[in-house]
């Protein structure tokens, strides 16, 4: 009696396990998964490969940007993760440290356009000298203004703000020309978009939030830039030269107030553009890098790698696809086209920058662009209750920069220690 | 349980006596206009959201909202059935059924080991079980995610069910247990006179007579693995496979940050429904498990 | 209640007659048997209680990502803990939480258990429709509030203005207080009912001569709350406390789908925190570590009230 229920038990479990399965024919079969921010252009190029490629099919899947490191970490470890997926190179240390993906260093190094390809999303994709990821998607940070706000301020539109303290002259100058306008904007209560679009100031001033080895890293932010940088968005706060919106924006509205037409400057990547064209087609606007406080300038290097799963039983054949997907040609024709950075070097110069001042301006940040390479990026960063999240609302917001570095200083050493 | 008598603070007798027995404290009006009103109140979500579903989807968004739909709309499921729903109906139900069954079996069968056979260690086991409830498995995830994977469970809903059986057992051990040591002697006895093996007592003499705690111990497997959310959330990380409270999640993300609130809610309905019927049709067993439980 | 087990009168093999030979063989046989029956059990409790338990000290020690190598830190991730602001916070938030939910479940559901322990003409219907949010899972209920809070399109907002409480719609979950404020009326809509029913369960157990003779005593109805029934309820009283404390420490459901641990992560639980970084930062030595922490909480909570109850007790 006890064994008939038991195996009762377990034939109801098991058939509901199997269910799931059951596929078989000629084409292998790929899964994909990509972060949400990107289904703009990717199933696009998902259906051109299995258009071109009859004995391999990808099967796409789109994960909401947040959960993103979630979902795939948590699935990997679980040894049910895809064979393919397009990773924020910001996450690229994390798994490439994990060992959980393929080792494409010698396929990579034996391609013709390896040379090409963006220094800096290799490195981020690099951990002990192997390659895990090469570079799929590629976007930067620039600062973008609006060319009517300008003119009506008595702005000249072709002489941006080169330093901390123009961008604070010319806020002042767009708030005080009234009607609800205000100089600036960013998304305060967002890491990634700070990281992105707040991080390249201190860059550019020569400072840096972390140091040492990935082994053994440190934060810094008790160095004097990150301090004059959190000053600079204090007193663009404590002006009001900021809308009120930005301390509670966590990326969900950002562009909301940019395209409204009202706020004259907006730093964002070549994501920002399309979206900014596509819900605002009328907005004048150019754009100018992000500069230092007396100078200089920096980007945030940013988008997704492409890397293989370790357990994925499809080596040869997801090799196939990141070979293509990678290749000039794919890169010029889904990438490029479609307002997203190529990240073969000559693609994005020869075909992209050209089209116009802004892709001319986003090619340039992206190859001279830097990157946050931590394996803790997202406790460090991206996390909503971290300590860069909670530094920027302490020390812009409450104006606490003194107490808002020492702690975050503090936790930042407490992440890298712990585990 | 026992009341421990109290000192009562008994007072002279002799004293002025009030109107002796006035314990129907309240008038009838004043009792059911009390009991109404917050009775009205504890509807008032479930009516709401049994109509909104009933809305056409854009009904369901609108600003300001307004009570009763104006058309009756089935838009709102057709929706959810063409989402997939049934996928998900069809792994809660796995888990729960699975959790059903194997809580009530394991605890029968350790719920009369408890109460009717002495071997070494008894007393020790059955309490060192019932510390289980002094740990919330809350507390234990993390652990509990490393365990399955090592057996390979993790992504799947049988190791989801495993783990709530486990998490059920000490509850369903202790209201076996007291169910069958409650069972007089002789009835088990007669059995075992006539030749009947351990378990064929069990099944046939013992059970019948304990089917109310049988039922209680499955309703609480059931109200559990059916609406647990946080160990399916980790453990679940296929979308196909995820249960309902969590497949409620990806119902919030929608295109453009806009919600369909009238899909979601239709998706708290789905998922609610079954816990109201089963409770409305069993809630004797359900409450009289819950307080024999509680007073301990 | 009856539900005092008896054990020792039930076991089998006493009253027989004593032919020793006989009788040892089948009491081994019996005690085998007994292990037979209870070994699936704790087999489960073993598999997915104890070495998970065990492990949990174990991981609490190391550096232990959810990915790649495990290195031994000893006390590293109990020490990273001090200097964990969230950490802090959100113990402090929970701590807070607790605090307000805890006597809000307790005096409701004493007030509706009074209303409807009594039979009485309704009260069935009454009592059903009070106990039965409270078998509607947290997920569906916080959900179920998601909506309901929404300032466009919930309709809270829409009955409070019509009935005059509120000018404008509320933005529920805009700041602390007020995302506190609506997790906590979902909670009290949802769980009140479970505080009644042990209530009820308790005012039975309080024979009614008690009242009877108290009320002929002349004692007034508040003095035979305060001073005859109230006593007699403290077991319940310290079950219920025990069960809402317990059950408030461990809150996520709730604050992950309604408030996000929003607004700028000032509703955020420990459990939720434990939930970040183990799942989302993959630091599971650490999630290890303050999952031991909380567990330990836990148990020294419960073991103060029940050290508190026995002590009244005895008085």
């Amino acid at each position: 009696m006890r064994r008939a229920l038991v195996i009762a038990l377990l034939a109801c479990t098991l058939a509901a396990g199997c269910a799931a399965g059951g596929q078989s024919s000629a084409t292998t079969t790929l899964t994909l998964w990509a972060r949400s921010d990107e289904s703009a252009f990717i199933s696009t190029v998902v259906k051109a490969f299995n258009q071109s490629h009859s004995s391999i099919h990808i099967k796409l899947t789109i994960i909401p940007v947040n959960n993103f490191v979630q979902k795939f970490g948590i699935a990997v470890a679980g040894r049910s993760g895809p064979d393919l997926a397009s990773i924020d190179v910001a996450y690229m240390p994390l798994f490439a440290e994990s060992g959980v993906l393929s080792d494409l260093t010698t396929r990579a190094h034996q391609l013709s356009y390896f040379d090409q390809f963006d220094r800096s999303h290799i490195n981020n994709s690099t951990y002990r000298g192997r390659l895990y990821g090469l570079p799929f998607s590629g976007d930067a940070s620039v600062l973008f203004y609006n060319t009517q706000l300008f003119r009506a301020a008595g702005l000249n539109p072709n002489q941006p703000p080169k330093t901390w303290a123009q961008i604070e002259v010319d806020a002042r100058r767009v708030t005080a020309s009234g009607n609800g306008r205000t100089g600036f904007y960013f998304s305060g209560d967002c890491g990634g978009c700070t990281a992105f679009t707040f991080l390249p100031y201190i860059w550019a001033s020569g400072g840096n939030i972390l140091s040492g080895t990935p082994a053994d890293q440190r934060p810094t932010l008790e160095q004097p830039r990150v301090a004059a940088a959190l000053r600079f968005y204090r007193t663009l706060w404590v002006h009001h030269l900021v809308p009120a919106a930005s301390q509670s924006d966590s990326g969900t509205t950002q562009f909301t107030p940019f395209e409204s037409g009202k706020v004259a400057m907006f730093a964002t990547g070549g994501f920002g553009v399309q979206t900014l064209q596509q819900d605002a087609p009328h907005l004048q606007m150019a754009a100018t890098p992000l500069p230092g406080e007396q100078g200089g300038s920096a980007s945030f290097a940013g988008g997704d790698a492409i890397a293989i799963a370790k357990s994925s039983h499809h080596q040869q054949a997801a090799w196939q696809f990141v070979a293509w997907v990678t290749s000039a040609a794919v890169q010029q024709r889904y990438f490029g086209n479609v307002g997203v950075i190529p990240i073969q070097r000559d693609v994005a110069f020869r075909d992209y920058a050209p089209r116009n001042r802004i892709y001319r301006l986003l090619a340039n940040a992206l190859y001279t662009g830097k990157a946050v390479y931590s394996v803790q990026e997202n406790a460090l960063i991206n996390d909503p209750t971290g300590p860069w999240v909670t530094m920027i609302d302490d020390a812009v917001f409450a104006g606490h920069i003194q107490s808002a570095i020492t702690q975050a200083q503090s936790s930042m050493s407490s992440i890298l220690s712990r585990g | 349980m026992t009341a421990a008598t109290a000192p009562t603070d008994r007072r002279a007798p002799g004293r002025p006596r009030r109107r002796s027995a006035p314990r129907q404290a309240l008038p009838d009006v004043v009792w059911w206009g009390i009991c109404g009103l917050v009775a009205i109140m504890f509807l008032f979500p479930l009516a709401m959201v049994l109509l909104t579903v009933l809305k056409t989807s854009s009904e369901a968004a609108a600003t300001p909202p307004h009570y009763l739909p104006h058309h009756l709309s089935g838009q709102n499921f057709r929706e959810l059935g063409d989402a997939d729903i049934w996928r998900y109906l069809l792994n809660s139900s796995e888990v729960a059924l699975g959790t059903v069954v194997g809580t009530v079996i394991l605890a029968t069968l350790g719920g009369y080991g408890f109460a009717r056979y002495r071997f070494p260690g008894r007393s020790l086991l059955f309490l060192g079980t019932l510390t289980t409830l002094m740990v919330p498995f809350q507390a234990l995830l993390t652990p509990l995610y490393s365990v399955l994977i090592f057996l390979d469970l993790q992504n799947s809903l049988v190791g989801l069910a495993l783990v709530y059986i486990t998490f059920q057992l000490p509850f369903a051990l202790f209201v076996m247990r007291n169910a069958f040591a409650e069972i007089p002697q002789e009835i088990e006895d007669a059995s075992e006179m006539d030749g009947a093996s351990t378990l064929t007592t069990l099944r046939r003499v013992m059970i019948p007579v304990a089917i109310p705690a049988v039922v209680t111990v499955a309703l609480f497997a059931f109200f559990s693995a059916w609406n647990e959310f946080l160990a399916a959330l980790i453990f679940l990380s296929d979308q196909s496979r995820y249960t309902l409270p969590v497949y409620l999640t990806t119902l919030v993300t929608g295109r453009l940050g806009a919600i369909n609130w009238g899909l979601l809610e239709a998706g708290v309905v789905v998922t609610i429904v079954p816990c109201l019927l089963i409770f409305l049709l069993l809630q004797r067993y359900y409450m009289r498990g819950l307080m024999s439980g509680a007073v301990r | 209640m009856g539900a005092v087990p008896a054990s020792g009168r039930s076991l089998g093999g006493r009253a027989r007659p004593r032919h020793r030979p006989r009788a040892r063989t089948l009491r081994r046989r019996r005690a085998l048997i007994g292990l037979l029956l209870v070994s699936p059990a704790l087999a489960f409790v073993t598999v997915f209680f104890l070495v998970p338990l065990v492990l949990m000290i174990w991981m609490s020690l190391h550096r232990w990502p959810l990915l790649g190598h495990t290195s031994w830190i000893g006390l590293g991730n109990y020490r990273a803990m001090g200097s964990d602001p969230v950490f802090w916070r959100s113990l402090g938030f929970t701590v807070e939480y607790t605090a307000i939910v805890t006597p809000i479940l307790i005096v409701l559901g004493f007030g509706l258990a009074l209303l409807v322990r009594r039979r009485r003409r309704g009260v069935g219907f009454f009592r059903t429709v009070f106990f039965m949010p409270y078998v509607i899972g947290f997920a569906a209920a916080s959900y179920l509030f998601v909506w309901l809070l929404n300032p466009d399109v919930g309709l809270l907002d829409k009955t409070l203005q019509s009935l005059g409480f509120t000018s404008s719609p509320v933005q529920w979950l805009s700041t602390r207080t007020l995302a506190l404020f609506a997790v906590v009326l979902m909670i009290v809509w949802k769980t009140v009912g479970f505080t009644m029913l042990l209530f009820m369960a308790g005012l039975q157990g309080i024979p009614e001569d008690v009242h009877e003779a108290a009320s002929v005593d002349g004692a007034s109805r508040w003095t035979t709350l305060r001073r005859v029934t109230l006593p007699l309820l403290r077991r319940t009283i310290a079950l219920t406390v025990i069960l809402a404390v317990v059950g408030s420490m461990l809150a996520f459901d709730q604050f992950y789908i309604i408030t996000n641990g929003g607004p700028a992560n000032q509703t955020l639980t420990v459990v939720y925190w434990i939930y970040n970084s183990s799942f989302v930062n993959f630091q599971l030595g650490y999630g290890a570590a303050m999952s031991v922490v909380l567990m330990l909480i836990l148990m020294v909570i419960t073991a103060v009230q029940l050290y508190l109850l026995r002590d009244q007790a005895e008085r």
